[in-house]
């Protein structure tokens, strides 16, 4: 596991990590229809991508994310988003595989992509992505890592949400976000708090409920202490 | 060798479904070999509500359908231990059937054990028992699924 691990880094090293606001290049990829498209060409709406491969078998990997997915994609109603989902082995990940996949998903293809592509782009657009699968083991899959990257309506990445823990409801609340669209207010809060900690150099991928209220608690608190201060009573001197 | 169907509709996308299916089995393995689960075997031919319980070592994989394009979980059982109870070679797939709804089917083959008496009982009571068995199986398969799923999702 460690010579994966070095190796992962060694690998790394030969592609450079897409960073937030950086466009993502218009690599070819191709749909589960068989038809040629690049990130790119979904300029204009706001793109969530992620990433999985068809052979996933742990219910707690890559079926969670196309589950996730397609609740998603139930919740758009009109806003300009769209959902892509690029695989982590073009080597197997077909476009006839993707589609089989997505129909077990019940995806939408107008709203929801299954790209795959050449293998060599494919990897590269991964790992620019951040994500990068460390091995083929025999049974199990994979060994990858996981996030959902959000692309704002120019292209750019406005958002990278490392794991898989993310809900659909709060992912989707951040892609209506960046695509305009209307956000509940309590969502809008606890989003708008998770970036204030990532901000503050704490972890704002998981949006929890717990952690909001936590950090609501604590504002309150420290506002409550500084009004005790200022307006207790000063003794006579 | 008979040939056996049941049909379950889930509140979960097929594909987490069979995922499902497939994690749990694998994770319930006691050993590197196969998993065990109890069956209920429904005799309502001899008394109404009257069950017996079978343990049974399962395995099941995911593999890709006839056309080789699609997912599903391979399943063959036998009675843990041995003894008369049929063994069962099949599949269990799944397609959606309306948003978040799926069907899920189990099919395949059973053999009676017993030579001529288990025929004998095969077809008399024998398929209806396989059958009632099979679809409580499939609604044990829903109810964990399903509650993974709200969990998860």
């Amino acid at each position: 596991m460690i010579a994966l691990a070095v190796l992962d880094v060694a690998l790394r090293a030969f592609v450079p990590t897409l960073a937030i606001g950086d466009s993502v290049p218009p690599l070819p990829l191709v749909d589960q229809d068989g038809r040629n498209f690049s990130l790119a060409d979904l300029r204009g709406d706001v793109v969530v991508v992620t990433f999985l491969y068809t052979s996933c078998g742990d219910v707690k990997e890559c079926p969670l994310i196309a589950a996730k997915f397609g609740r998603i994609q139930h919740a758009i109603g009109d806003a300009p988003i769209r959902l892509v989902a690029l695989t982590l082995d073009p080597q197997h990940d077909t476009p006839a595989r993707l589609r089989a996949f997505g129909a077990i998903y019940g995806a939408d293809t107008s709203r929801w992509k299954l790209a795959t592509g050449a293998p060599a782009v494919v990897e590269e657009l991964d790992a620019r992505l951040g994500v990068t699968s460390l091995t083929r083991r025999s049974t199990q899959g994979f060994a990858h890592d996981d996030a959902a990257v959000v692309l704002d309506r120019s292209g750019r990445i406005a958002k990278i949400v490392p794991g898989n823990q993310w809900t659909p409801d709060d992912l989707l609340a951040v892609a209506r976000s960046y695509a305009g669209a209307p956000v509940d207010a309590w969502t809008g809060l606890r989003l708008w708090l998770a970036g204030a900690a990532e901000r503050c150099g704490g972890g704002g991928g998981a949006f929890t409920t717990a952690g909001a209220l936590a950090t609501l608690a604590l504002i309150f608190g420290a506002i409550a202490f500084a009004f005790s201060r200022a307006f207790a009573p000063r003794g006579e001197g | 060798m008979r040939h056996i169907s049941s049909s379950i509709v889930v509140r979960a996308p097929a594909g987490f479904a069979l995922s499902f299916l497939n994690t749990y089995l694998h994770e319930r393995r006691p050993d590197t070999t196969t998993s065990q689960i109890r069956l209920e075997v429904p005799l309502t031919a001899l008394a109404d509500s009257f069950a017996i319980q079978k343990t049974v070592d399962i395995d099941a994989s995911l593999e890709k359908s006839a056309d080789g394009q699609s997912d599903v979980l391979a399943i063959t059982w036998q009675p843990h231990g041995g003894g008369p109870f049929p063994s069962f070679a099949g599949i269990v797939s799944g397609a959606i059937t309306a948003e978040e709804l799926s069907t899920l089917t189990l099919e395949g083959d059973y053999i009676v054990p017993g030579k001529l008496a288990g025929i004998l009982f095969d077809v008399t009571v024998g398929m209806g028992i396989a059958r009632a068995t099979l679809q409580r199986l499939l609604t044990t398969f829903r109810d964990l699924i399903e509650a993974d799923y709200r969990q998860r999702i």
